[in-house]
């Protein structure tokens, strides 16, 4: 069931005025206490956990910088997966995308000598975008070819790349006996840090243009308005007589190269190169904050940050407690599962005035369209 | 739907911010422990400069996989827990879970002030490290299995896993009578080649000319069904002694030789009671231990920068048969000693890349 | 030379069957909940408890079969908590899945620690004993893969045979699938559309726990972190490549079994490993296209 887009920020005011933000944050409460117990349960001092938690993700600038290198990628990724959805395609091959444009960009950066930081980071964003986007394409022909969901085809492909990526890597680009990596790119295609060793680089700058991207296309442009309609209603989109199968072949070009991206800026910017296990999980953490963003750019943002916050939380409460980083897991699963919970608040709380919860009339549909193409 | 589930992010996201200025008030006073994000006022790294009162700590950055991979991270755990209680040291143990976080890790402890000795595992965490200990240069750092040499403040310590690869190899060699001998593995890279299955073949050559070695990849660290269907592929394929060399994925390998009645060889701690009658011994990593004395030596001052051997003549690696019930002739048992022996004085070499196993091959038939 | 190649053969038709195992159970799991409409991505989180809880069951009690009955009972508890999120408080059903996955691949690292005070491996636990059919042990190919059968295949097989009834023979299946596929048609039937979804992810949760316990103490009798390493995903995937149909699960598990344990046997041969590791995948993308099956209606509303 999909609705209109929020029409911007006064829309958000009212609505936070009207008490919508106070289910959020009991949903948030409620999964704090439900990992304090479990920490308890295990002998360890949650408040010392979420302190740490805290500091580590915005205590000072370092850390904050951290927070913000690390959702970088994952906004990348949760910006790709939601032009799909926005299509109607349910992109679960991000993971394989992300990690075909780390390579990619490692490879331009790295067989390209000579060429001025100009021409070289948009060389190596290029090649990233575009084989990423190649393969979010084939994703969507081998399903309209196939008439089979996306899921499986997006599942079988992210093997297929993974395997495809360790290959060339083992065959023709490794750089040391030891480590699985490529050799340093150039100098010039690097993204230069904004706070050393934080892991933030103006791969940001990227990313934010990625949502305004993302944002331009869906309020400006036709394009944006028929990959909406198509999503809402494919048949409907096809009667009207919008080209379907272009229009999603289009928003998976996008969708493929977002993801590329996100794994180009993390070799450009974090690492100097492509090594293996550098965006490992990434992927299925873009598919969850797609979701919990609405589909919304603005909403994919914060929900990158809220993960890269999580993220580097967890890390600095490794470093500084005894904490193991498993229990900041547990939290981040049940704030994925709390917070975009529409009714788990209202419930309780219906169920405390004792009367039946306002629910709309609406029946359980699964509510990730991906109609047969 | 899928508007409110925006909103509810930009909620949560206004809530964290809330939320950090009452919890950040409630846990400093709570006497939470120092936050590493800030620098620490007037105090650079090492330990005589943190003060004479302040407790020697240390810190350890382990390789991915964390605790519980059955391996180096497990082996050089021990010996930290034997810091905690023998010698009172606090222990910092951190976990990264990707290699970007590394990087942040060693900075952040360096910049603390607060460890006279912080340790990085694997040779993945060695550009990190030398980054840190450059920015930081009275901070003193160990990595465990490296190379490093040229920087003050940073102590080699090279495992060996190769040398225990290789007596694994020589076990596999004596107690193959299909000459053929098999490797489960995890992950191919580079390093397995070079360390693992190449010092093998050499052990196993040495003992038996003619062996053949095979090798097969499970495709995963954590995948146990997977490294059973390999062990059982390898077996039908002819081997007959094969070597469990995958962490998780590994210990497929004895339900498999349970079924088929091959033996295997161990690796990573003593895995020998997994099939007792069938598990002739188990490779061992004893990290720990020269964890231990890294820690001791710098608590006393005397530890080096450079290179630290830790092969079988510092008692770095080694195997065991505790546990196994498979009879082990006495007339192998000695000729392991002599070959232990002979890797320590160099006649007997052990290749680790692959365009030395000729030649050492060669040179160890007349060793 | 004959005896050589049957021998390899058979091995590899063996290695097929145990690959194949838990892989069918992760596929009946998805079809029958998303034969409901729910979309079960939570598959890989309600495995690796049900495998957990299993050996933790054999460890406790020291018998296997109420070890997998733990298991199973650990399953349908956290299938009932996807069910509530996704199906009461309306949760959207991916994230949940993704959710639950995470959340189960980090609790049992906590009780793994919690039980045997390391993170990576359990206690070696007695297993799911073999079913020995010594008749069959001198039968070239049928030997090697069933002299020693699982009980749990054979549970495979019969549920197979239940769930096919139970989809097509039956009224709660028929009621089932209008649910699944209109749900306000349904509801103007008179069916209990959220009891129904509830019911069937429970089910799913049921198999799902076979699945994963099958893993763990049937297969190599202990149990190690991220064991289920995406059986529940490529579950889900052999479920959609059979249209969601018992039949189709079943063809499409022997095929992937088939597929990856070739692909074990197959490595070394001197092409780069990884071109063959890639084999299961890229064969059932083959294969999809060779299928003929119109699953257009299906997949419109299920995925």
């Amino acid at each position: 069931m999909r609705t209109a887009l929020p029409r911007g920020g006064g829309a958000i005011l009212l609505w936070i005025a009207k008490g919508g933000a106070l289910f959020s944050a009991a949903a948030f409460a409620l999964s704090l206490v439900v990992a304090a117990i479990i920490m308890l349960l295990a002998g360890f001092d949650p408040l010392e956990g979420y302190h740490a938690l805290l500091i580590g993700s915005f205590g000072s600038w370092d850390n904050f910088a951290t927070a913000l290198g690390t959702a970088t990628p994952l906004c990348f990724a949760g910006l790709s997966v939601s032009i799909g959805k926005r299509a109607g395609f349910f992109n679960i091959g991000v993971e394989g995308q992300l990690l075909s444009g780390a390579l990619t960009a490692a490879i331009a950066g790295a067989y390209a000598p000579g060429l001025p930081a100009i021409l070289h980071v948009p060389l190596c964003f290029g090649a990233a975008w575009i084989v990423g986007g190649l393969i979010g394409v084939l994703s969507v022909k081998l399903k309209q070819f196939m008439k089979v969901s996306e899921l499986i085809i997006t599942v079988m492909l992210n093997y297929v790349v993974a395997y495809t990526v360790e290959l060339l890597v083992a065959e023709f680009f490794l750089n040391s006996a030891y480590v699985v990596r490529t050799p340093d790119i150039a100098g010039a295609a690097r993204l230069a840090a904004l706070i050393p060793f934080s892991r933030l680089t103006t791969g940001v700058f990227f990313a934010i243009a990625g949502i305004a991207l993302l944002w331009w296309i869906y309020e400006k442009t036709r394009f944006g308005y028929e990959i909406t309609a198509i999503g809402l209603n494919r048949r409907a989109a096809e009667t009207g007589g919008i080209n379907v199968n272009r229009g999603v072949g289009l928003a998976m070009f996008i969708s493929g190269g977002l993801a590329a991206l996100g794994g180009a800026v993390e070799t450009m910017g974090v690492h100097g190169y492509y090594v293996a296990n550098m965006v490992n999980g990434y992927g299925y953490d873009g598919l969850t904050i797609a979701i919990m963003g609405g589909g919304n750019p603005i909403g994919c943002a914060l929900a990158s940050i809220i993960f890269g916050a999580l993220r580097a939380g967890s890390s600095n409460m490794n470093r500084t407690t005894s904490i193991p980083g498993e229990f900041i897991s547990i939290l981040q699963a049940l704030v994925i599962l709390f917070v975009s919970t529409p009714l788990l608040i209202r419930y309780f709380q219906a169920k405390l005035k004792k009367r039946p919860p306002t629910t709309p009339a609406t029946p359980a549909t699964p509510t990730t369209p991906a109609e047969a193409v | 739907m899928k508007k409110s589930g925006m909103k509810k992010t930009i909620a949560l996201f206004m809530v964290l911010l809330v939320l950090m200025s009452v919890l950040g008030a409630c846990g400093s006073s709570a006497g939470a422990p120092n936050s590493t994000g800030q620098s620490s006022a007037g105090q650079t790294g090492g330990p005589a400069a943190g003060g004479s009162e302040d407790p020697f700590k240390v810190a350890i950055v382990l390789a991915l996989g964390g605790l519980g991979d059955g391996s180096y991270n497990d082996s050089v755990y021990e010996g930290f827990v034997r810091a905690e209680n023998e010698l009172g040291i606090p222990v910092q143990v951190v976990e990264p879970s990707e290699v970007a976080e590394m990087q942040g890790h060693f900075v952040e402890l360096a910049r603390s002030g607060e460890y006279g000795l912080i340790f990085g595992v694997g040779y993945e965490c060695e550009e990190y490290v030398v980054a840190a200990a450059e920015q930081f240069p009275d901070q003193k750092f160990v990595i465990m299995d490296s190379t490093v040499s040229d920087h003050d403040n940073i102590t080699s310590v090279q495992i060996s896993g190769p040398q225990m690869c290789f007596l694994c190899g020589a076990i596999a060699g004596m107690y193959s009578k299909n000459n053929m001998a098999g490797i489960v593995m995890g992950i191919a890279s580079p390093s397995m080649t070079n360390r693992g299955i190449v010092p093998y073949t050499a052990g196993a050559r040495l003992i038996n000319p003619d062996i053949e070695i095979r090798v097969k990849y499970s495709g995963s660290w954590s995948d146990s069904s997977a490294g059973k269907e390999i062990a059982l592929a390898l077996n039908q394929e002819g081997c007959d002694v094969i070597m469990s060399y995958a962490g998780g994925s590994g210990l497929g390998a004895f339900p498999a030789a349970l079924e088929k009645g091959f033996y295997v060889i161990g690796t990573g701690g003593n895995q020998n009671s997994f099939a007792p009658d069938l598990t002739i011994a188990s490779g061992l990593f004893f990290y720990g231990n020269l964890a231990y004395i890294c820690i001791q030596e710098a608590m006393a001052g005397t530890l080096q920068s450079g290179l630290k051997d830790a092969g079988l003549a510092e008692g770095g690696v080694g195997y065991t048969t505790d546990g196994s019930n498979v009879p082990m002739d006495p007339a192998n048992a000695e000729r392991l000693e002599r070959i232990t022996q002979q890797i320590i004085d160099g006649s007997v070499i052990v290749p680790e890349s692959e365009s030395d196993l000729d030649a050492a091959i060669a040179n160890n038939a007349n060793a | 030379m004959n005896e050589q190649i049957l021998q390899q053969v058979g091995s590899l038709l063996a290695g097929t069957i145990r690959v194949f195992t838990p892989i069918t159970f992760a596929a009946i799991a998805s079809s029958f909940s998303a034969r409901a409409g729910v979309v079960n991505m939570a598959l890989d989180g309600i495995m690796l408890i049900g495998a957990f809880f299993a050996v933790f069951g054999s460890f406790l009690t020291g018998s296997a079969w109420l070890g997998l009955a733990l298991g199973i009972f650990a399953s349908v508890l956290i299938a009932l908590f996807f069910a509530a999120l996704t199906i009461t408080f309306r949760c959207d059903q991916a994230l949940a899945g993704l959710g639950i996955n995470l959340l189960a691949k980090a609790l049992t690292i906590v009780l793994l620690q919690a039980v045997w005070n390391t993170k990576g491996k359990s206690a070696i636990v007695n297993g799911i004993e073999m079913i020995r059919l010594d008749a069959l042990k001198s039968v070239p190919l049928l030997g090697d893969m069933f002299s020693e059968t699982s009980p749990l295949l054979i549970i495979l097989l019969l549920s197979l045979i239940c769930v096919y009834i139970l989809f097509f023979k039956t009224v709660f299946g028929m009621r089932m699938q209008v649910t699944g596929e209109n749900p306000a048609a349904a509801r103007s039937l008179g069916i209990k559309v959220e009891r129904a979804q509830y019911l069937c992810v429970m089910i799913s949760g049921v198999f799902a726990a076979l699945g994963g316990a099958y893993l763990s103490i049937c297969d190599v009798n202990v149990f190690s972190r991220d064991m289920v390493a995406g059986r529940g995903f490529i579950g889900m995937a052999v479920s959609l490549f059979g249209a969601n149909h018992p039949i189709g699960c079943l063809l499409g598990g022997l095929l992937f079994g088939f597929t990856q344990s070739l692909q074990y046997r197959l490595q070394g041969i001197g092409i780069p490993n990884q071109l063959i590791q890639m084999m299961p995948y890229v064969l059932t993308l083959v294969a999809l296209v060779f299928s003929k099956r119109d699953t257009s209606a299906l997949t419109e509303n299920q995925l």
